[in-house]
């Protein structure tokens, strides 16, 4: 009697698991692992042509400067976003949770921006930071002689020849403007994180160390930035894979820009594939895009499924 | 304790919520300006303050036919998936399936990866079931990409309930459908309520599938008919701030309304309470 109640229940677990199952393991990595024998084929075409084409269409990217200008700017876009979305998330965090009442008042205002649409967000920018009629204008009126050129600008900064496909290799300046608008976004997520995680250290663990007589930069640096560290890194993860995978913010606000200083993968993913037609090429990009965005979530994904059990 | 803040404190925050403020109040401001005086000079205030925009916006464009779209596909994504995914949610918590740690891993993978590796062979697939330019060309791919996401924030809410309430019902002899209908779902229907919110923002806000699969302009969801506006040679600047302010004032109420709720799907699963 026992046995049989236990297996109906197996039974029924598999059955309400099925309807998932299916739709992820048929849309999500069957789909992935087409996009991947696509990208192995020739179809450069508007019809299909799934003749081998061994790892041509790889090749082709890795001495393609449209590509490789992309994935310079994924790269800095990356590091400067997740820079500014941490450090403003927990400067913030800690300023509200260390002196006010109303806290979630604050955070969620601070949350507002990212229910918004990455194009809502991109249209917006874009305005603002048009050379001739954003914020320029603000300066402008202050007496500012030059004014920024924002995403327009071509300067590579600290740039050095690179030995592929020709690009100049360094920080493209335009992409900080994008970065401008996506640590907008994204502030309040690092920021509601960092105050429930502030919420979650004791006071008198902090008292503690102050009796024992560490200042607050101690405090900082001994107790809380420790306590604070699995929150940040969800935060560089979620965040992360988050702008390694970007593209609707690039497309509504810049798309690839002047000599591609605002280009990324994912762009020239859906331009190649949707108005060119070079399917096998577009798969490649994605399935490259797949394996940044993979090599950082899957360890985190096998980490913290070992920390549970 | 220490919860006192002096008056730069609140100076300092004024300045910040200024900053994150601006861009809604400035794009607000320039919606009812008149076209001439958008590009001329910087002024905070208009001294003629009309609807024009906004009239020009509704007539340029289809906008509220883009608002109908985004609901109807959005609100038949969140329910479907929410039902699919509180089925396989409650499976992978309570019931007893091995390899549970795996099955959540895989699933939560699914929801990070990105949606370029899975776009071509969906547009494919919508393409060659004559789906292109309808709901359910939106909604099936929505479903799976939201499917990944709403299991996991379930799943992380349905561990929260405890499991002596279960097992009372199930010495009373209920199935364990019933103990699903009757016991888990109205005990997890806040967090059920919140995945559902967050499913239906993402679906509301998606941009990459509207704008591949649905190119007919009565088809079009709202993120793909705002990036609309600007043309290759002209951007109409007060159509275009006018119709921000008209998509945006939903999504605003939505998050003023649920705004509790969203922060604790946010931040759940990843931050220990």
């Amino acid at each position: 009697m026992q046995s049989k109640g236990i297996s109906k229940d197996k039974w029924l677990a598999f059955l309400f698991l099925l309807p998932s199952i299916i739709a992820i393991a048929v849309f999500v990595y069957g789909f992935i692992s087409w996009t991947g024998y696509v990208s192995l084929t020739n179809w450069n075409t508007l019809t299909p042509d799934f003749s081998f084409a061994g790892l041509r269409n790889y090749i082709f990217l890795f001495n393609d400067y449209r590509f490789l200008s992309g994935m310079r700017n994924t790269i800095f876009f990356t590091l400067f976003f997740l820079l500014g979305v941490l450090a403003m998330g927990f400067f913030l965090a800690s300023f509200i949770d260390s002196n006010l009442k109303g806290e979630f008042f604050f955070r969620n205002i601070f949350l507002f921006p990212m229910a918004l649409s990455f194009v809502v967000t991109g249209v917006v920018w874009q305005w603002l930071l048009n050379p001739s009629t954003g914020v320029n204008l603000l300066f402008t009126m202050l007496g500012f002689e030059s004014v920024p050129q924002w995403y327009t600008s071509t300067t590579i900064a600290f740039g050095f020849p690179f030995p592929l496909g020709g690009i100049e290799f360094g920080i493209p300046v335009a992409m900080l403007a994008v970065v401008i608008a996506a640590v907008w976004q994204m502030t309040g997520f690092s920021l509601a994180m960092y105050l429930a995680g502030l919420r979650g250290i004791p006071d008198e663990v902090k008292e503690a160390a102050r009796v024992d007589g560490a200042s607050e930069f101690h405090i900082y640096r001994k107790v809380i930035f420790p306590m604070l560290m699995p929150i940040t890194v969800s935060v560089v993860i979620i965040m992360g894979h988050m702008s390694l995978k970007i593209f609707d913010l690039i497309y509504a606000m810049t798309g690839s820009g002047p000599n591609f200083v605002t280009d990324v993968p994912g762009v020239y993913m859906f331009e190649t594939t949707f108005r060119g037609n070079f399917f096998a090429q577009g798969a490649a990009i994605a399935i490259i895009m797949l394996v940044l965005v993979a090599v950082i979530i899957v360890p985190y994904l096998i980490n913290a499924r070992k920390g549970e059990s | 304790m220490r919860k006192k803040a002096g008056f730069p404190f609140y100076i300092f925050l004024s300045i910040f919520i200024f900053i994150t403020m601006f861009p809604f109040l400035w794009v607000f401001l320039t919606s009812l300006k008149p076209p001439g005086e958008i590009f001329s000079s910087f002024n905070w205030f208009t001294s003629n303050p009309s609807f024009n925009s906004y009239v020009s916006a509704v007539e340029t464009r289809p906008l509220f036919r883009y608002m109908l779209n985004s609901i109807v596909v959005s609100g038949l994504t969140t329910i479907i998936s929410i039902f699919v995914a509180s089925l396989a949610a409650y499976s992978v918590t309570r019931l007893p399936i091995r390899f549970k740690g795996t099955i959540l891993g895989i699933v939560l993978a699914a929801a990070m990866f990105p949606q370029i590796a899975i776009i071509s062979p969906i547009f494919n697939l919508i393409q060659s079931l004559g789906l292109r330019n309808s709901y359910m060309g939106l909604v099936i791919p929505y479903i799976t990409i939201s499917l990944p996401l709403a299991i996991w924030i379930l799943a992380t809410f349905f561990q929260k309930i405890p499991y002596e309430l279960e097992e009372s019902a199930k010495l009373d002899g209920a199935t364990p459908f019933q103990t699903y209908r009757k016991i888990i779902f109205p005990l997890a229907a806040p967090g059920v309520f919140t995945t559902a919110i967050l499913v239906f923002i993402a679906a509301w806000n998606e941009y990459l599938f509207a704008l591949t699969i649905n190119s007919d302009d009565s088809w079009r969801t709202i993120p793909v008919g705002l990036s609309l506006y600007q043309s290759q040679f002209t951007i109409p600047w007060g159509d275009i701030t006018a119709a921000t302010v008209i998509v945006t004032i939903p999504i605003v109420v939505i998050v003023l309304i649920f705004q509790r709720r969203i922060v604790a799907g946010l931040t759940s699963g990843s931050v220990k309470e």
